[in-house]
This record gives C-alpha cells, sequence and structure tokens, in this order.
C-alpha cells in the first residue's frame, strides 16, 4: 500500500477524538502529554519569562500550524515535515525582529530557547497526528486550546518557581520565610513540572469521579 | 597530545558535566517517548549521535562563512533548519536505499532524532563555543553520547517507575520527570557550582 494510501485509511480510522476541553487538564500538553519540556524547565524560571515564552510558542506554533495546515497532503510525509520547518523557521524571524523591538533584553536573555521552539513537538508531530486530521474550524479550536493549556501550565510554573525560589514575584517580596533557589535551576524545572503534572492528574481523576 | 587530551575533556565535560539532556535539559520530551521501548535505545541513541556530530560538521561550514555577516544571530535558526531539513532527507534517502522496505519501521525515528532540541540545541551553543572542526566533531559526538547516556538511565528504570506499586497519581510521566529531576540535581553537582550554605 502506498504511503498516501495508507494515510488515507488513517484518516479515516484515526483514534483521536476532539475534545479542546480536556486540553487544559487531562490532556494537558505539558503536564499531561509532556510536549516542549524543555523550555518550561529551562526559561520558566520566573513568572515574566514564562509570559514571554508563552506569548512568543503561541505566536510562533500558531502561525506556523495556519500557514502549514495549507500544505496538500498528497506531498510525501518527509518533505511535508521539512516544508512544516522551514515555514517555522521562515516565522521565527518577524517574530523574533517583533519580540526584539518590544522588549530588546529579554529577547537577549532567551538565548537559544527561543530558536528551539521552532522544532517543538506541535509543528514536527502534533500537527501530522492530531491537528490536521480534524476540519479547519475543530483545527483552530484545538491549536489555541492545546497552546492555551500549555501556556497556562508554563505560567503556573513560573510564578511557583519564583515564588518558591526567592520568596516575591517581580521583586515583590511576600514575607516567605524560606527559600528554596534550587528551584530555579533546571533540575528544580524537572521537579516543578513532574509535581505539578501528579497535581494535575489527581485533580482530574477528581472531576471525573463527580462528573459520573 | 594536547589535542587528545583536549579531546578526552571535552568528552568528559559533554558526557558528565554539561550533558545536553539532564544539565541543559534539552531532548527531554523524546528522552520520556523512547523510553518506553527497551529495544529501540540504541538505534535511537545512535540516531542521535550520528545526527549531532554530522549537523556540527555542516554548522561548522556555515560558522566560517557567514559567522560576521550582519543580523547573523536573526537568520542562524534559519540556516540551522536547513541543516536539519538537509540531513533528514539525505538519511531518509540513505536508509531507503541500503535498508529497502525497513525504511518504515526506522522512518519515525529518524523523524525525532533530527528535529529534536536536543540536536538543535546542540549546534546553537557550538556555534558559540567551538571554532574549529574537530572542536565541532567532538562537541556533537559528546553531546549525542550524553543524550544516550540520559535516555539509557531513563530507560532502565522506566517500568520501575510505571509500576502498579507508584501510587496513580505519580505513575509513569510525572515520577519520570522528577527522576529526571534528581538526576539532573546529580549531573549538577559534577559541575561544582556551590549551593547556599544554611
Amino acid at each position: 500500500m502506498s504511503e498516501q494510501e495508507q494515510l488515507r485509511e488513517q484518516n479515516k480510522t484515526s483514534d483521536y477524538k476532539f475534545s479542546p476541553a480536556a486540553n487544559f487538564l487531562r490532556k494537558n500538553p505539558l503536564l499531561a502529554c509532556g510536549l516542549a519540556v524543555s523550555p518550561a524547565v529551562l526559561y520558566a524560571d520566573t513568572l515574566e519569562n514564562a509570559i514571554i515564552l508563552s506569548m512568543f510558542m503561541t505566536l510562533l506554533t500558531f502561525l506556523t500550524l495556519t500557514i502549514s495546515s495549507f500544505i496538500p497532503r498528497k506531498i510525501v510525509y518527509t518533505s511535508r515535515v521539512i516544508l512544516y520547518t522551514l515555514i517555522g523557521a521562515l516565522m521565527f524571524v518577524p517574530i523574533y525582529i517583533l519580540f526584539s523591538k518590544i522588549m530588546p533584553e529579554k529577547t537577549v536573555s532567551m538565548g537559544i530557547i527561543a530558536p528551539l521552539l521552532i522544532t517543538n513537538p506541535f509543528i514536527v508531530s502534533r500537527s501530522e497526528l492530531q491537528f490536521f486530521r480534524e476540519s479547519k474550524g475543530k483545527m483552530f479550536a484545538d491549536i489555541l486550546t492545546t497552546l492555551a493549556g500549555y501556556d497556562i501550565a508554563v505560567i503556573i510554573i513560573g510564578f511557583l518557581r519564583e515564588l518558591l525560589s526567592t520568596g516575591g514575584i517581580g521583586g515583590q517580596l511576600y514575607g516567605i520565610k524560606y527559600t528554596f533557589s534550587g528551584i530555579g535551576y533546571p533540575f528544580g524545572g524537572f521537579l516543578a513540572v513532574g509535581l505539578l503534572a501528579a497535581a494535575v492528574r489527581l485533580i482530574s481523576r477528581l472531576v471525573r469521579r463527580k462528573s459520573k | 597530545m594536547e589535542i587528545i587530551k583536549s579531546i578526552i575533556v571535552t568528552l568528559f565535560v559533554m558526557i558528565f558535566t554539561e550533558n545536553i539532556a539532564l544539565s541543559r535539559s534539552l531532548g527531554t520530551d523524546t528522552i520520556v517517548a523512547v523510553s518506553k521501548n527497551r529495544k529501540s535505545i540504541f538505534g535511537f541513541s545512535a540516531a542521535v549521535t550520528y545526527m549531532c556530530t554530522a549537523a556540527n560538521i555542516l554548522v561548522w561550514l556555515v560558522e566560517r562563512n557567514f559567522r560576521n555577516a550582519a543580523d547573523y544571530r536573526t537568520y542562524q535558526p534559519v540556516f540551522y533548519i536547513c541543516i536539519l531539513c538537509v540531513l533528514y532527507f539525505v538519511t531518509i534517502m540513505l536508509v531507503w536505499k541500503f535498508m529497502g522496505d525497513r525504511i518504515e519501521s526506522i522512518r519515525k525515528y529518524i523523524h525525532f532524532a533530527v528535529f529534536n532540541s536536543a540536536v538543535l540545541g546542540t549546534m546553537l551553543l557550538s556555534s558559540v563555543d567551538c571554532r574549529s572542526l574537530h572542536e565541532y566533531v567532538i562537541y556533537g559526538l559528546g553531546s549525542g553520547l550524553g543524550y544516550s547516556l540520559a535516555l539509557y538511565l531513563t530507560a532502565s528504570v522506566y517500568d520501575r517507575l510505571n509500576s502498579e506499586r507508584v501510587p496513580a497519581a505519580f505513575r509513569g510521566y510525572p515520577l519520570i520527570m522528577i527522576y529526571l529531576g534528581i538526576l539532573s540535581m546529580a549531573f549538577f553537582g559534577l559541575s561544582g557550582m556551590p549551593l547556599g550554605t544554611f
């Protein structure tokens, strides 16, 4: 069976069920599915950084996926993935220039994190596995809710890491006596993601039990 | 002799103190995904190591010619993504030529190995730290080997982290993240950074 015939079969009998509300809790891309962990762990160590990361990620991913959704499926899979990442790289340039104009120091401080977002899993794998198998309306709803779920998770992680590592947010202290400076390091990011992921799983199980 | 010493030291640093997955937390989503299947660890690690090394050789070529160009840092990711796309295409062609029918089972691993934050991260970091060709090659090789070590360490305990004895809220992904955090802390200690005293 040729690759295109295989894809047509897969599209007919996809196991994926469209449920945009689940992207916030049960299928949260960061806390449940483990997608794009590296930027959250490395860069979201303060609330401000987390907000900047979520803005950059959302803008880049949404624009890349929107344009990539118009690439015809009859092009072979290998070439499609190459095109998605090339589109991501081309979208990166104007977004980076825009961020450099609005917040130049913060954009420089992002370092390698900004270009790493080009090959994020939403563009490279989720696009083919999930988004581009849906109709355009459902696809946009799914992309926006997935990105919103990711952003909320990143912002919560940034907030908690800054609060616990410095005792305050944005230089404003809140009288927290004991701080854990290690949580600002990458290993602290892993621990924060792991603990929050466990909390999200517990909450979604409780919510499901209550709704039954 | 000096080159051999620098090769050994660079490899040691890249595998342990500057481990691409545990110290810099790059490529961790693919570690979590691939560590489920022990049979694919060796192949995937080899693919990532090959990608890091081959990509770094091409990065050296690009950096030689464009490093001093105006606004290079803004357009640098475009060059690097082009390098990854060329590598992906060439690798798929080579695998198809030499392995024929087995390409279907291997292709998704090549896909994850190329478009991986560990590979792109290695390219970006080496453009800052390296100058000569042998430095780029050793940097890429060390990154790939460090990634392979992190993948092996995670895969070797995956069954235990996913067992029935672990509370349901922590089973699988949450506990893997906590495990990676503890490993990362251990590797961080190798870098000799002093923590605050009480």
